[in-house]
């Protein structure tokens, strides 16, 4: 131990003193260490200057008495930095800082649906006709509603507002209750055949739903045709689903309301509007 | 607050604790970050299906992805394949072509009004001309009708003094050209006349093509207050507002389909791609358009003979020649961009991503301002191109769709010549259309040519003549077009525009564009099937 020591503090004095203490050859020990002082080479590639006068440059016939520390790897003696080619050649235009590299790019920012795309999903998400106003006709109230959520007329605007804005999300809130209340009522009727009903298809009408694996299975289709997520029937998002039905259950015994509360909760969550 | 509102906050508020970064709540699908995350198969899916059909997928589809465990190449390649993605292409140039249609075309026959009464259904039901048209010189007062009582021979009109001091005549039964149509609103409720016919007073009833009192043309616009016309056969020069606007955007949406309908090279969109009509849009080219003194490069002749309430869903494409087909061309542009700069901004701008901006610090304005615009000192620095790319439009008129025939409209008229410096008065085709006035001596070599010719230089001449095509023909050489058009892809499918470390992939994919002769289902394919389009933040 006090050897390795020792042998260090060698090492580094004679290294660390090297520059400012020029030797020769002939004064250097020929200790096996890995570092050593050695005088350099004259440079290769540089021509003697004409005139050994000229205050800047190096000089064959007087050489500069400097020595630096010739450091092996393995066996190989790393090359004095003097020794590189130093001919002008062309290498084409580099520039010597790199492109500051945007974390930004080749990652897209996830895009919020247009209103002609939520009007669409909202049907194929539900089997149901959507957002319609029985009082106009049944318009569609998302396209009627197109100039207040920035959809371009190309006269007054000619970009597409696609934020999630809150009127954007006040919106698709008042379309998510109107849309969800019409369809459980007219998929928890029980005069309408079973074979007519569709995001309802397979649920008791008139049982609430309760934590099992059929109400787990249902969910789990639910969210599929209206976020394209598989929740596994055991996953852990799947018992907030669950808790989330026991939460709307404890308000209000009716198994319609629960099941309008699921289809809700669908539309205003983010994975349906946005993607 | 009802169990309604009740259920929406209890909902709103689960989905707020579960955060607004969906993804957090599920392992697949778990970071907001700036670094992004790469979509599941299944969100994958439902992206792709929204952007390239605007709906979500069936579940039989999700399902199909979740057994495959991945989205496959023919996923893509089916749904460009589909009819929905056609539409989703022109909701796409939608934002590059900005369609609009104002007033700017003459897009609506002599308005019709109905004396419904009120509560509605209880008036008359007769129909007679209003809008524009002015009744006091046929019955004595402005925005009069006819008395309610058959005309008893309506080639021989005779009116009677009424006591309010007007003079009506009564009505004829007619089955108007739109009766059946969604237009026709009334022809179910029951009046004096056959099921399907109208009531209308005999004066607007009037068929003559000539006008037995004046014998001046009733199928010209303004003759319509010649006692002796009226709406024509079937009622055809008479309607309602704007009745063909929306079909002439739909005309001008089908040509931009029609590209990816019939996997055409994306050029011809600007080239090739042939205006549609439907029966309705027949209607209008066929008696509307000349009747409204529009000359629109779409000419009666190339119109197929078409009912318009029958064929109000049949949309066919129509043979025309090259200076009609395209949309640079269509009316509903031509309409949309009024002058031949703006026609060739949008072009810039849309096609080549190129806008006309100055540069940074400003235009240095020096010297005397020059009358023409491409050597003005701080004009000349966009006017330059603008000039002579506008020119590319020389044969579309101005503040309108007109097409201006060379064998009508040669390059040079004599007679406007001749107006211009004599000081006759010109005619409205020489005004409108030529070179007819020098205020600063500098048109003066240019008088009698066609507007597009002031201050043309030689060069430029050739571009009035060969119309927009030879502009786009141009760009596909010089690789803008190709280099543009997929910047706007990727920046439709992606959400934003390219960053600058983006531009060499984008670079790349327009040169594949354009070596795959434009193929733009394949640009999209490309865009979509890459890892950038698939990473989310």
């Amino acid at each position: 131990m006090r050897s390795s020591l020792i042998a260090l503090l060698v090492l580094v004095l004679t290294a660390c003193d090297s520059p400012s203490k020029p030797t020769g050859p002939s004064s250097s020990p020929e200790a096996p260490s890995a570092v050593r002082p050695t005088e350099p080479p004259p440079t290769r590639t540089t021509p003697p200057p004409e005139h050994p006068t000229t205050a800047h440059g190096p000089s064959t016939k007087d050489p500069a008495p400097v020595n630096v520390a010739d450091i092996l790897i393995g066996d190989r003696r790393e090359q004095d930095p003097r020794e590189t080619e130093t001919d002008q050649q062309n290498v084409g235009d580099v520039r010597l800082t790199p492109d500051a590299w945007d974390p930004a790019s080749f990652v897209r920012p996830r895009k919020r649906l247009t209103v002609a795309a939520i009007s669409q999903a909202m049907r194929d998400a539900t089997g149901g006709p959507g957002w319609q106003d029985p009082g106009n006709n049944y318009r569609d109230r998302w396209l009627a509603s197109s100039n207040t959520l920035g959809v371009p007329d190309y006269l007054t605007r000619v970009t597409a507002d696609r934020r999630p804005s809150p009127t954007f999300t006040k919106f698709l809130r008042d379309a998510a209750i109107d849309v969800c209340t019409e369809l459980m009522w007219t998929e928890m009727d029980p005069n309408v055949p079973e074979a007519e009903r569709d995001f309802m298809a397979g649920v008791d009408r008139d049982t609430l739903p309760e934590d099992n694996a059929a109400t787990r299975a249902h969910l789990s289709t639910l969210i599929m045709r209206a976020h394209g997520t598989r929740v596994a029937v055991d996953a852990p998002e799947m018992d907030r689903w669950i808790q989330f039905i026991e939460n709307v259950a404890e308000t209000n015994r009716e198994p319609i309301a629960v099941w309008r509360g699921v289809c809700i909760a669908l539309f205003i969550h983010p994975r349906f509007y946005i993607y | 607050m009802g169990d309604t509102g009740k259920a929406g906050l209890t909902a709103a508020l689960w989905v707020c604790l579960w955060g607004i970064c969906p993804a957090q709540s599920q392992p697949q699908d778990p970071a907001c970050g700036d670094e992004g995350t790469t979509l599941s198969a299944t969100r994958y899916l439902r992206a792709l299906s929204i952007d390239l059909r605007g709906h979500l997928p069936s579940l039989a589809e999700y399902e199909a992805v979740e057994a495959a465990g991945e989205v496959t190449a023919a996923d893509i390649e089916g749904m460009l394949e589909s009819d929905a993605f056609g539409w989703q292409f022109v909701a796409f140039h939608r934002q590059l072509l900005w369609p609009y249609l104002g007033p700017t075309l003459p897009l609506s026959p002599v308005e019709l009004s109905l004396d419904a009464g009120e509560p509605w259904g209880t008036g008359s039901m007769l129909w007679y001309r209003s809008g524009g048209f002015d009744t006091t010189r046929l019955r004595g007062a402005p925005y009069t009708g006819c008395r309610d009582a058959p005309e008893p021979d309506p080639q021989n009109i005779q009116p009677v003094e009424m006591e309010d001091g007007t003079r009506r005549e009564g009505y004829v039964c007619i089955r108007p050209y739109f009766s059946g149509s969604d237009n026709d609103y009334i022809s179910h409720i029951e009046t004096e006349c056959p099921d399907g016919e109208y009531k209308v007073c005999a004066y607007d009833a009037q068929a003559h093509l000539v006008s037995p009192l004046s014998g001046l043309p009733c199928d010209e616009l303004i003759n319509y207050q010649d006692p002796g016309c009226g709406c024509g056969p079937d009622l055809r020069w008479c309607g309602g507002y704007q009745w063909f606007a929306e079909p002439m955007i739909e005309s001008y949406e089908r040509q931009i389909k029609w590209v990816v309908d019939h996997d055409r090279p994306y050029y011809e969109l600007l080239t090739e791609a042939p205006p549609y009509a439907n029966g309705e849009l027949s209607h209008y080219f066929q008696h509307a358009a000349s009747y409204l003194g529009a000359n629109m490069p779409i000419s009666a002749a190339a119109i197929p003979p078409m009912d318009y309430a029958a064929d109000a869903d049949e949309w066919v494409p129509l043979r025309v020649g090259p200076h009609a087909r395209g949309v640079l061309t269509h009316p509903v542009f031509l309409g949309r961009f009024m002058t031949q700069r703006g026609r060739a901004d949008r072009y810039y701008n849309a096609f080549l991503c190129q806008p006309f901006q100055p540069p940074e610090g400003g235009i240095e304005v020096s010297g005397p301002a020059d009358p023409d615009l491409q050597e003005r000192q701080g004009c000349k620095y966009c006017h330059s191109i603008i000039e002579p790319a506008g020119a590319h439009w020389g044969r579309y008129g101005e503040y309108g769709a007109d097409y201006l025939d060379p064998g009508r409209f040669p390059s040079f008229d004599a007679e406007c010549l001749q107006c211009a410096i004599t000081g006759d008065l010109c005619s409205p085709r020489c005004q409108t259309h030529y070179i007819t006035e020098a205020p600063t001596g500098t048109e003066l070599p240019w008088l009698g040519y066609l507007n597009a010719f002031l201050y043309r230089r030689e060069a430029h001449v050739a571009n009035i003549e060969a119309g927009p095509a030879l502009m786009v023909r141009r760009h596909i050489v010089d690789g803008r077009l190709a280099r543009c058009a997929a910047q706007n892809t990727v920046a439709w499918l992606t959400g934003r525009t390219p960053t600058t470390d983006e531009m060499g992939w984008v670079e790349a994919l327009g040169v594949d564009f354009a070596e795959s002769d434009f193929d733009f289902k394949r640009l999209v394919a490309a865009i979509v099937s890459s890892e950038f389009y698939r990473r989310v933040r």
